[in-house]
């Protein structure tokens, strides 16, 4: 069998894959815009002139780049830890993996019992005196964005796992020996070559956090409706799949404006890494 | 061992036509296939009624629990992999409209005439679309410990301040068709005439600690005391009862609680029709909906299922005096208006 043959078989199981994703998207696409063989925009009218769904949009949005940041604060440094751990890392790393193996609703309702009204801090808090009610831990954004760090954090941290495993260590220790105090190092060494791992840990954070379902669905409260439990809702319970394909697409856009650039400075910060480009 | 392309393309269409086979016999021959919720609702399908119409007929029925029955009939329409499934009278309803159901003479299923006629599922030319086997009511359950069950003597007292907090509230999708409809008729309306029961719904919103469709965590937060009361399900009660937790109550308010049909239907198409027939025959029939009665407090719908002593102490009342303190409203007008209900009461909520 001539090469190029064998190369386009060895191809034709990801192009399958690429093409049965792309005709699903433009079948979503399509399927949001055509009412009755014609084209009609009427759904996303619909959506736009809705003052809920517009602050749906935005919560989401919000919620999604706050999870994202929370998530870089928390993993970044766990990352280094495992990065630079002398000992076993495959323990750690497994560590931190381990939640996957558990259902996405058992690990969000957990903090019901740790943040709920009868959960361990509020059952402390009264039991000190310290409140007389309960503190409202739990059914608002702060527990939307809490459990959407929980779930989500693996993968923030095994993005920059990835990336700070190839930094030589003698990088920074060159740093330090001219003098370069931690802060400085870290931020002139080990933060731009971590870049790609953040920018690819970010994207994959903040697109999973738009999409989320069960953990809004969960721990949020009565304002805290996210553009994902609604097309759920429409899905599941309306069967309106125009309307679901409708949001999906305008979910879609909106999540594309922010990771398109996060994608295009990821491919620019690593070609000046990799010395392309370089005058 | 060489393997030529014929004999390649030859395994690839065997295996296709093997892989494919179950999907093809299953709703053809061998057991009835019941799609069911889970959890306690499944066991008393197995219970109830797939067990004892094997042992009376012979013909085994495989309850299969799925998170929603009718998405399946929606998603296999055309080629039906189960022969019935249960729903709510909702969905029951707007399946019908969408022609998806298979249709039945009164004669087919003849313990359907006694069954009250407000409980059918039929179409405009009268033919049965399902089986009404039981119902539920939908009334305040208060956890004891947290208020006294006089405090929810009316549905208007969960629009009271003094709760702000110490609620708990399902989705708006079930708030459009069960909460906005009793608080109506609370308010002197009825699913009709809803202007003062969305009063009172915003006035309980207010008092909401959180928003949950999720059954499980319902009953969680009922029982641990994080929400002194909420609209709940009479069996979900009966089954936190049953299972020894007695500081969990179902009341029927002075206005009264919601009924809840729920119908079995069997979707267009339905292979086996007599088999199936048989099934909803014995479905309706009052010895199958006692049992249900026993297992999961479900109410039966056949005026000839009758309680024993120990359900009738357990319900404190006979079938009849439930079924008297128990509004009916016309579920096909809340059904044909629900998704402008609940987009009423999204934006309600979005502005509380």
């Amino acid at each position: 069998m001539p090469r190029s043959a064998r190369t386009a078989l060895m191809l034709a199981p990801s192009a399958l894959l690429m093409a049965v994703f792309v005709v699903g998207l433009v079948r979503l696409i399509w399927s949001s815009v055509v009412l009755d063989g014609q084209f009609d925009l009427a759904h996303y009218t619909a959506i736009f002139s809705r003052s809920d769904y517009v602050a749906m949009l935005g919560r989401t949005l919000r919620t999604a780049a706050l999870t994202t940041l929370f998530a870089l604060l928390i993993g970044y440094p766990t990352a280094y830890y495992v990065a630079r751990y002398r000992g076993n890392r495959n323990v750690l790393l497994l560590l931190i993996i381990f939640p996957w193996l558990v259902s996405i609703v058992v690990r969000s309702y957990g903090w019901v019992v740790i943040l709920g009204p009868r959960g361990l801090i509020n059952s402390f808090l009264t039991w000190s005196g310290l409140t007389d009610r309960p503190a409202p831990l739990m059914y608002n954004d702060f527990s939307v964005v809490l459990g959407l760090v929980h779930v989500l954090c693996p993968f923030m941290i095994i993005a920059i796992v990835s990336v700070l495993m190839q930094i030589p260590r003698n990088l920074e220790e060159a740093s330090m020996s001219l003098g370069g105090r931690p802060v400085h190092t870290f931020a002139t060494v080990l933060l731009p070559l971590s870049l790609p791992g953040i920018l690819t840990g970010t994207t994959l954070v903040y697109l999973m956090a738009t999409g989320a379902i069960v953990t809004p669905l969960l721990l949020g409260g009565l304002g805290d409706t996210m553009l994902g439990t609604e097309i759920f809702q429409e899905v599941m319970h309306f069967f309106d799949y125009p309307k679901a394909a409708a949001l999906a697409t305008v979910l879609l856009v909106t999540a594309l404006a922010i990771v398109l650039p996060i994608q295009l400075l990821e491919r620019r910060v690593t070609r000046r890494l990799n010395g392309e480009g370089a005058p | 061992m060489k393997v030529t392309r014929r004999q390649t393309m030859a395994g690839l269409m065997g295996a296709a036509a093997s892989l494919s086979l179950p999907g093809r016999l299953s709703a053809q021959a061998g057991p009835i296939l019941h799609a069911s919720w889970g959890g306690g609702v499944g066991d008393t399908w197995t219970g109830a009624f797939a067990g004892p119409f094997e042992a009376e007929t012979g013909t085994s029925v495989r309850i299969v629990e799925v998170p929603n029955p009718e998405a399946q009939f929606r998603a296999q329409a055309g080629n039906p992999q189960y022969h019935t499934g249960i729903g709510t009278f909702v969905q029951g309803v707007n399946l019908m409209r969408d022609d998806m159901l298979e249709t039945f003479d009164i004669e087919e299923i003849p313990a359907m005439k006694n069954i009250p006629e407000e409980y059918w599922l039929k179409t405009e030319d009268g033919r049965l679309a399902g089986i009404t086997p039981y119902f539920a009511y939908y009334g305040i359950a208060v956890n004891t410990d947290e208020a006294s069950i006089e405090d929810f003597s009316s549905w208007k007292s969960l629009a009271d301040e003094k709760w702000k907090g110490r609620l708990g509230m399902t989705r708006p999708i079930y708030l459009s068709t069960y909460d906005l409809t009793i608080l109506s008729k609370a308010a002197g309306g009825d699913e009709k005439n809803t202007d003062g029961g969305m009063k009172l719904l915003e006035g309980m919103s207010r008092n909401v600690l959180n928003v949950s469709n999720s059954l499980a965590q319902q009953n969680t937060m009922l029982e641990r005391g994080e929400v002194a009361a909420m609209p709940f399900y009479s069996v979900r009660v009966w089954s936190l009862n049953e299972a020894g937790v007695d500081h969990v109550k179902i009341v029927i308010p002075d206005e009264g609680a919601l009924l809840l049909p729920y119908v079995v239907v069997a979707p267009k198409g339905v292979s086996d029709r007599e088999r199936v027939a048989e099934w909803l025959n014995f479905i309706a029939s009052p010895e199958p909906q006692e049992r249900g009665m026993e297992i999961s407090g479900y109410i039966p719908a056949n005026s000839e299922a009758e309680a024993t002593d120990e359900i009738r102490a357990k319900l404190g009342m006979t079938f009849q005096e439930v079924k008297d303190r128990l509004y009916q409203p016309d579920w096909g007008y809340i059904a044909a208006h629900q998704k402008e209900t609940v987009a009423e009461i999204d934006q309600m909520l979005a502005n509380l």
